[in-house]
């Protein structure tokens, strides 16, 4: 090789300025990190400030959670259509450009929850955050300190105090995006590295992962099954030799395995290695063990467990661009385009899914995730939307799982009309999308697609739905559709316009009887009920909102129900530009203004 | 000055964490193995004093679980589990135990194609007898053993669900190694168990050797209302104050802890935090045969390492066992007034004493 430069290459320096700024949102933060550090001519087109088109993109990329259904697909009609955090930033600092507005948002943002506190799900325990006032803490009967009723700031990384904010680079640990299943929450981070609040994300409930009596291999389990193995046989008359263990069915272990634990000899603690594996394959925030980091089960190398110093290793726990949770279950997309499912109440780890007889990740990527109550779907480039609510077993020294999955029909189009512009889950592989045309809401159920035929003005641009409600968005109002148990109740449909004066609800979320509704303006409203005075409204004290501010009433013995959307009061200079809901649970991204 | 040793002796105890397999003693262990003609490996011991010696010296878990798996295999017929049952009951009978609610781990011995029902039957006749003969009431509570897949627990629900429903089993449990098999892994389980008989009492081991969040876990995912061991709880305060306030029973097993390093020596047990937060605790045995000693010698080993509990203490535990076993409330009342009884004696005889020597 020689010094000279090829004069068939081109300097990527030697490009107009403008075809580089458009291929440098392609690039990852660090990318560019790197990039700015190369050469004054990167240095200076990435620290000026009006390259504003590098920085939108980079935060359209970054925190615009565009490969989840929180988001339609962009469209012609919707040019102008910005994601919910965009829209929030836009109007929470009209004044910064996007590369401070990026800084803003990567540096300035905080997780809050609030509402029940069984398990741990907010995050913390009613004496583990420091952040939590005691009268912010509800009792209810015999069941004390049971709920948080106001936005809370979850114990979370400190800031890196040496961060440079002067590069505009994410910091490592920024939440980038929550979403919330029925009993925990799901945090994304700025290094994709995916986390969970409290000590089950499944509530010991089955999600959409292998069939009854079928499970992933268990790397633990087969640790014990391998040390009781080589315990002493004992001869039975007519059954020749018996493993001794008792706990393992016989037939199982292969009889061949010669003892090396003698007995009469001492023998090392039986749990040291199953510690050690444990130890290794549980990471959490420092200084808050109620927020765990997910991995996924190829982190357990080739699933042979002799070795314990190789047999968790986390470099190959992969990258996480995007989460998105049903009540039991997450599923999470990587930055190669492969998606990992956490399912089922037997494993902690999450397992890799392929779709047999689909064409490869290559040529048809995954574009958008998301959840249903208890199935997952998915919409693949020109595949078209695909669902699955079980997968076949993960089994030793196999990484894969295959999705038993379905493609809804007719959902392929690349342009045009019937391009698909956003889908919302259900339950039971139910799904409703709406396409470019704006025109008509499909709903996909049990091999079915049918149009819904509702009274609704405008043309369609978005759609949501939690476990009881359905949000429709169009260029000219919003509406709100309720679920039961799957079930749409048609004449449920009603209005979500605000009475409030220049508010509009753009984002909403809701759990098991409460909805959160955000704001343009970065603001959240909350109504429903708080089931045994849980707190998830977020708006105080059962007290505070019967009897002094006389937001809502009591309902039963111990429920709260607030009927109007009521503002919920954040810190002083604070502004909301993310929500989630599940459960009797809430959680938020706030950041300060 | 410590109570005296007679005093302890003569309280009337409620066993909570016993489990059968585990009070095999030697001198059972040899005669049945014999009559069942099964052949011990080469290596075992070959007379009882050897294997009493053996017993001594458990380095940790697994050399004792080397001999206690060995020790199940002898179980064969419905009369061997009724020996084993009949040969405990004689033991504590002489303990001034007055009530003890039984573990048995039905996987040990399915898994060896024995019926359930020749385990059953066997415990249960055990317990009538112990009933007539000594006045001990009991109750039998089914163990899944939680590091086998919770499908095959749940197979074992659905296999005893005549006994669970008829009450022949009163209870039902989770053990074997905490680490790494949380609670929310046998949800169904319970779940399906209580859904057969709603009086079905539910426990779990948790908090021995797993963090203090397996005990909450068990308590708000299994609907719990006993936690056996739990003494990992004193790592949270919090927990602490919900298991007071829910009256859960924590079953505290002191030797068994000492023999399986979970504690060096019995006075590290966080029982004066237990009492200050006011959680009712019981003293038990666990595996008596295979950890030295049965419940009066947990009691007197307690005893002698917390010298500073007076007489209403010590009532006031033995009354909080009471009162959170799963008996009728008279017997109870009956039970605690043999308590109150029994305490007042004793105090009575110092202060006897006391204006005697004043006199």
């Amino acid at each position: 090789m020689t010094e000279k430069t090829n004069p068939d290459t081109i300097n990527i320096e030697d490009l107009p300025s403008d075809i580089v700024q458009s291929t440098l949102p392609f690039l990852s933060p660090n990318d560019l990190k790197n990039l700015s550090l190369t050469n004054k001519y990167f240095h200076n087109l990435l620290s000026q400030d009006e390259s504003t088109t590098v920085w939108h993109e980079l935060f359209h990329k970054v925190f615009g959670t565009q490969h989840t259904n929180d988001e339609p697909f962009q469209s012609k009609n919707s040019e102008e259509y910005k994601s919910v955090s965009e829209t929030i930033c836009i109007n929470t600092y009209p004044d910064l450009n996007w590369h401070e507005r990026f800084r803003k948002r990567s540096h300035d943002s905080a997780f809050y929850t609030w509402g029940c506190l069984k398990h741990s799900r907010l995050g913390y325990t009613a004496n583990s955050n420091p952040n939590l006032l005691q009268s912010n803490i509800n009792n209810v009967g015999i069941s004390s300190k049971f709920g948080v009723n106001k936005p809370t700031k979850v114990p979370w990384f400190n800031n890196d105090p040496t961060a440079d904010r002067t590069t505009s680079i994410s910091p490592q640990n920024s939440v980038v995006q929550i979403s919330s299943g029925g009993f925990s929450f799901q945090i994304l981070t700025s290094s994709g590295k995916i986390y969970s609040t409290g000590s089950t994300f499944t509530g010991g409930h089955k999600g959409p992962g292998p069939l009854d009596l079928d499970h992933d291999y268990d790397p633990f389990r087969d640790f014990i099954s391998h040390m009781e193995s080589s315990f002493p046989r004992l001869r039975v008359p007519g059954r020749g030799l018996v493993n001794t263990t008792g706990s393992f069915n016989i037939q199982r272990i292969s009889p061949t395995t010669t003892s090396n634990a003698s007995i009469g000899e001492p023998h090392p603690n039986i749990y040291q290695k199953l510690e050690e594996i444990e130890k290794y394959s549980s990471q959490y925030i420092p200084n808050n063990d109620h927020i765990r980091r997910m991995f996924t089960s190829n982190c357990f190398a080739a699933f042979q467990v002799e070795d314990v110093a190789t047999f968790f290793d986390e470099k190959n726990a992969p990258k996480f661009i995007a989460i998105s949770s049903g009540r039991s279950h997450f599923i999470g997309l990587t930055d190669q385009n492969v998606l990992f499912s956490w399912d089922s109440p037997t494993s902690d780890f999450g397992a890799k899914i392929e779709f047999k007889d689909l064409p490869s990740r290559e040529t048809n990527p995954i574009l958008k995730i998301g959840c249903g109550w208890n199935f997952s779907c998915i919409y693949i480039y020109n595949i078209g939307l695909v669902v699955w609510s079980s997968r076949s077993s993960i089994q030793k020294g196999i990484t894969e799982s295959f999705a038993n999955y379905k493609i809804i029909p007719n959902t392929s189009e690349l342009s045009g009309d019937n391009k698909i512009l956003d889908f919302a889950c259900l339950q039971d592989n139910t799904v409703l999308y709406i396409t470019t045309s704006g025109k008509q809401i499909y709903l996909y159920k049990d091999g079915q697609t049918i149009t819904l035929d509702l009274d609704i003005k405008g043309r369609l641009l978005k759609i949501t739905s939690c476990f009881s409600l359905i949000t429709i968005f169009t260029d000219q109002h919003s509406y709100m559709l309720k679920v039961s148990n799957g079930t749409i109740d048609y004449t449920s449909l009603s209005s979500l316009d605000l009475d409030i004066q220049g508010e509009t609800i753009i984002s909403l979320a809701a759990g098991d009887y409460h909805t959160i509704g955000l704001s343009q303006r970065g603001n959240i409203y909350t109504w429903g009920t708080e089931s045994q005075q849980c707190g998830c409204l977020g708006l105080g004290a059962p007290e505070y909102i019967v009897t002094q501010a006389m937001l809502g009433e009591t309902e039963g013995r111990r429920n709260i129900k607030v009927l109007k959307p009521t503002k919920v009061e954040l810190e002083e200079g604070y502004k909301c530009i993310g929500i989630t809901g599940g459960g009797w649970h809430s959680g938020a991204i706030l950041i300060k203004k | 000055m410590p109570v005296p040793v007679d005093f302890i002796k003569e309280l009337p105890k409620c066993e909570h964490h016993m489990h059968l397999e585990g009070s095999l003693e030697p001198d059972l262990l040899f005669p049945l193995a014999r009559r069942n003609n099964i052949t011990l490996p080469d290596t075992f011991p070959k007379t009882i004093p050897q294997l009493n010696a053996k017993y001594k010296q458990f380095k940790d878990l697994q050399d004792f679980l080397d001999y206690y798996y060995i020790g199940t295999n002898v179980l064969i017929n419905e009369i061997d589990f009724f020996e084993l049952a009949m040969a405990y009951f004689k033991k504590i009978n002489k303990q001034n135990v007055i009530h003890a609610e039984l573990f048995f781990d039905p996987q040990s011995h399915t898994s060896r194609g024995i019926p359930l029902e020749t385990v059953i039957k066997g415990f249960k006749k055990a317990c009538t007898k112990a009933e007539r003969d000594f006045k001990i009431t009991s109750s039998l509570t089914m163990c899944l053993l939680r590091h086998t897949h919770p499908d095959e627990c749940l197979q074992l629900i659905k296999d005893s669900k005549k006994y669970l429903t008829d009450g022949t089993i009163n209870g039902l449990g989770l053990d074997s190694a905490e680490k790494p098999f949380p609670p929310d892994m046998f949800v169904e389980c319970f779940s399906l168990a209580k859904s057969y008989n709603k009086h079905l009492n539910l426990t779990a081991h948790a908090g021995e050797e797993g963090p203090a969040s397996y005990v909450s876990d068990s308590l708000d995912l299994l609907q719990v209302t006993r936690i056996d061991h739990g003494i990992n709880s004193v790592q949270d305060t919090e927990l602490l104050e919900r298991l007071a306030k829910e009256k859960v029973l924590l079953t505290v097993c002191p030797l068994s802890n000492v023999k399986l390093n979970v504690i060096k020596k019995v006075d590290e047990l966080p029982l004066d935090i237990l009492l200050s937060y006011g959680n009712p605790f019981s003293l038990n045995s666990d595996d008596p045969a295979y950890f030295g000693g049965y419940i009066e010698d947990n009691y007197l080993a307690v005893h002698k390492a917390f010298p500073n509990w007076g007489y209403f203490t010590w009532g006031q535990i033995v009354k909080n066992g009471i009162n959170t076993s799963w008996i009728s409330k008279t017997k109870k009342e009956e039970l605690c007034d043999k308590v109150e009884a029994i305490v007042a004696k004793w105090v009575n005889k110092i202060s006897d004493a006391y204006a005697a020597s004043h006199a």
